[in-house]
């Protein structure tokens, strides 16, 4: 079970209070965006009339192996995968818009069993950072940890 | 000695420029539109690529010219719908006796 960024991703887009302050929208860095990242080639696209709207990106790091559980029958194995919500603002916005969608996706994450397994635990902040690849977009980033498995598919 | 009459034939000539191929532009700055000018575009080369943590972004130059009163400054930003993308001004020359000189970057992902 190692689709947590896609989980992820489907939990944050469905919470209509996170759409209200993440007008830009939320997506997936395996699923949505392709040789360009974040891009306006996207669609939807994040940008309107040009100007980057406050939106979201999901990205999972590599699963690594906890440990806890180990089953030669099945092939299962507990893992822990990191999962990193980027959040995007036009560079001239500033974060207030940012702090309030990070402060919710923790309301919608932290200590949350996702549907098919996996406990998420929040792990890391990252706070007032400019990418400078979109014009000095203003940047935060929430990190969870996923305590899930994996079995042979 | 450059003459207040050559300034302004050189000024007109400009503008003939500017009238044979115009493009408007509503510049952001720091988060308000300004009103509607007038300028002309002109690129400057092939773009180079660069790669961010989560974009690939082409970093494309622009020359902007206006006239003598356009209002411009560095950190100005215009959205291009032609291109479908956002120009931000790098520059803006010194004597602006003629002409207003800017440059630009498509400086977002494409």
């Amino acid at each position: 079970m190692a689709t947590y960024e896609a989980t992820i991703k489907s939990l944050l887009a469905a919470d209509a209070t996170l759409l209200a302050t993440l007008t830009g929208g939320v997506y997936s860095f395996a699923a949505d965006t392709k040789r360009l990242g974040l891009s306006r080639t996207m669609s939807p696209s994040p940008y309107l009339n040009g100007y980057l709207r406050p939106c979201a990106l999901v990205k999972a790091r590599d699963e690594v192996p906890s440990g806890g559980l180990l089953d030669s029958d099945q092939q299962y194995a507990s893992i822990r995968q990191s999962v990193e919500v980027w959040l995007y603002n036009d560079g001239d916005a500033g974060y207030a818009a940012l702090e309030t969608a990070r402060n919710r996706v923790y309301t919608l994450l932290q200590l949350v069993s996702l549907s098919g397994g996996g406990l998420v635990s929040w792990t890391n902040n990252l706070s007032n950072v400019r990418d400078t690849s979109l014009d000095n977009a203003a940047v935060l980033r929430a990190d969870y940890v996923v305590n899930g498995w994996r079995q042979s598919s | 000695m450059i003459t207040d009459a050559d300034l302004a034939r050189m000024q007109a000539d400009i503008q003939t420029l500017i009238d044979n191929a115009p493009t408007s532009i509503v510049i952001r700055r720091a988060g308000t539109d300004l009103a509607a000018q007038t300028v002309h575009l002109e690129p400057l080369g092939a773009a180079g690529e660069s790669q961010g943590e989560n974009a690939r972004v082409a970093n494309a130059g622009i020359r902007i010219v206006g006239a003598t009163t356009l209002d411009i400054k560095r950190g100005d930003r215009f959205y291009l719908a032609s291109i479908d993308d956002l120009i931000t001004v790098t520059s803006v020359s010194i004597d602006r006796r003629v002409y207003t000189l800017a440059y630009g970057e498509a400086g977002e992902g494409v």
